[in-house]
């Protein structure tokens, strides 16, 4: 199983609607079909997620060692999902 | 005050439990609210972030929550080891929580508009994990650094405080100065805060470095102005309040002579009125002299002095006088002088404090001699000794009394080691006396080490102990020849420099 892309944002943030209507773009694009599943972390409801993958600014989106901070793009999106194998998981915190 | 709102509520404030900081804030930082620490690298901010959140949950039953943006946890809970803070186990307990955000992510892009929810979702996490009532953020700076978007950092930031202000947590936050003389920290974090700001400070005088604390502004409430000198170390951080000594308008009528001659001149002109002076050195040094001298000189001039000794008893003191040409019986009977002797632990420390008190109080003196703290100091822990030195310096110094402090250090420990002791952060002068073999002779020498306010002479004098008391010798090892008069004599030949017998102590 590919390691998850993670996003991590908050229904409390002002950019929550247009970041979940994003990854809806990108996933429905037909490339993302055997692409792994972007994870969506909602802090508001998981802090202790937020903690353990030590993100401070939201939306956070998380691809291997990569992290994009503020507000993707659908096309964003869809790049990192078709760059998927070139991935390693997620850093966790010791 | 007649101006606040009648709906409004006095400021209550809460103890930070910094030994003598609360003293300077009179009464400690208003609850519910945020100060500004701001200092320098290495002044001293994350560990009085620290000492803030231990003392709450040790001595006030204040859970707190700590954010470090610098420092990685596990470095945090060893810098703090040697002070006997545990705060794995307060974590254990429940009563601390860290939040770590020290780590940064290497490959980090801005793509879009963010904000710092994740951040403060965590620390209202951390907060209502413990119940925190206490909240350190160390430092924001590293915030400004990690994100290109200033204005959305300093939104962010007053989102974030504006939270903790709803939680009604007291909140410390930390900001770096580049330095000491600098009006405002980096990014201008105090701007958030606008309400209590602190200013760290660690300057260097001469070869020493000085630590001050000093309150800029409290929000609502009363505090002491000024810097004030503060120590790191042993159970943590120290503040010692009311010390400075502004030196008064019109120096020369305002000094006070010391009564051995030629120490004045290396002291330009004797000791301001109202200081304190540390004399170090080991014992055999005359230190004991020095401060019959001073008690002299005193009475002579008819200024009242007192004697206060943990060491030798009042017979003997008497005795010692006598030999050098004194009478102290006669200026005890006109109440010129008084003698007072105790065993340094008959009587819990704090008691001593106290009685001394009644004693100046009474007697109202110019001039007192403690002689010596040494005995005191190894009875006590050492906070406790802190508190004390910290009570007496600066009781005396409301009193106007002009003190010398003898304390006796290793023969072997360095002056500069021994003038980082606590004494010596309150002292307003340091003056070092030491024995050293020249050849087959000990020499006997003193250095002034600080002087607050003063020019003093830099250099290491010899200095004998003859029938006729304490004399220093000038910079050509000169006028201290037998028999010295009042008036000083025309320098004689070479070679009869060091005269006078030497007297054992």
């Amino acid at each position: 199983m590919e390691p998850p892309i993670l996003l991590f944002i908050s229904k409390e943030s002002a950019t929550y609607h247009f970041t979940k209507r994003q990854v809806e773009i990108a996933c429905s694009s037909a490339l993302a079909k055997e692409a792994p599943e972007v994870k969506i972390v909602d802090i508001s409801e998981h802090p202790e997620l937020a903690e353990q993958y030590n993100i401070e600014a939201l939306p956070t989106l998380i691809v291997g060692a990569k992290r994009y901070i503020g507000a993707p793009t659908a096309a964003l999106l869809s790049t990192c999902m078709g760059l998927a194998d070139e991935r390693k998981p997620p850093e966790k915190k010791a | 005050m007649y101006f606040m709102h009648p709906e409004r509520r006095p400021i209550e404030k809460i103890r930070t439990g910094i030994a003598g900081f609360d003293e300077l804030a009179e009464g400690g930082v208003p609850r519910g609210r945020a100060v500004v620490v701001s200092g320098t690298a290495g002044s001293g901010k994350t560990v009085f972030g620290l000492e803030f959140l231990y003392r709450g949950a040790v001595e006030f039953g204040e859970s707190g929550t700590f954010v470090t943006f610098e420092e990685r946890r596990e470095d945090l809970i060893k810098d703090v080891q040697g002070f006997g803070w545990d705060l794995p186990g307060l974590e254990k307990k429940g009563k601390l929580a860290f939040v770590d955000a020290s780590s940064v992510a290497q490959h980090q892009v801005e793509v879009g508009e963010y904000d710092f929810g994740a951040l403060i979702g965590r620390i209202k996490f951390a907060v209502a994990k413990v119940g925190a009532k206490r909240v350190v953020i160390d430092s924001v700076a590293a915030l400004f650094l990690r994100y290109k978007d200033q204005a959305v950092v300093r939104r962010e930031l007053f989102k974030l405080i504006d939270m903790l202000r709803r939680l009604d947590v007291t909140t410390v936050i930390t900001a770096e100065r580049v330095r000491d003389e600098d009006e405002s920290s980096r990014f201008g974090v105090e701007d958030f805060v606008a309400d209590s700001v602190i200013y760290l400070y660690n300057s260097s005088v001469g070869r020493e470095r000085e630590r001050q604390v000093e309150i800029v502004k409290l929000r609502g409430a009363g505090h002491q102005t000024g810097k004030h000198p503060f120590l790191i170390g042993g159970g943590g951080l120290t503040v010692f309040p009311n010390v400075q000594f502004a030196p008064p308008e019109g120096s020369g009528a305002s000094r006070l002579s010391i009564g051995v001659k030629g120490i004045d001149d290396m002291t330009d002109g004797g000791l301001y009125r109202g200081s304190t002076t540390l004399l170090l050195g080991p014992s055999g040094t005359g230190r004991t002299v020095l401060g019959l001298h001073f008690l002299a000189e005193g009475a002579h001039k008819k200024e009242r002095g007192i004697l206060f000794s943990f060491e030798e008893g009042v017979s003997q003191l008497r005795a010692d006088a006598k030999s050098l040409g004194w009478n102290f019986a006669g200026y005890e009977r006109s109440k010129l002088l008084r003698l007072v002797a105790w065993q340094p632990e008959a009587m819990p420390i704090e008691s001593y404090l106290k009685k001394i008190r009644r004693l100046v109080d009474d007697a109202a003196p110019k001039r007192v001699v403690i002689d010596s703290l040494t005995p005191l100091a190894r009875a006590v822990d050492e906070q406790r000794f802190r508190r004390f030195v910290v009570a007496l310096n600066s009781y005396l110094k409301s009193k106007g009394v002009t003190t010398i402090v003898n304390y006796t250090t290793d023969a072997a420990l360095s002056a500069s080691v021994a003038s980082e002791s606590d004494m010596a952060v309150v002292a307003d002068n340091i003056i070092v006396m030491k024995l050293s073999e020249s050849g087959r002779n000990i020499e006997r020498e003193i250095s002034i080490a600080k002087s607050r306010a003063s020019a003093h002479v830099k250099t290491v004098r010899r200095y004998v102990i003859s029938s006729e008391g304490m004399c220093v010798l000038d910079d050509r090892d000169q006028g201290c020849e037998e028999k010295p008069k009042r008036k000083r004599k025309a320098a004689p030949a070479r070679g009869s420099a060091a005269g006078g017998k030497k007297k054992k102590r």
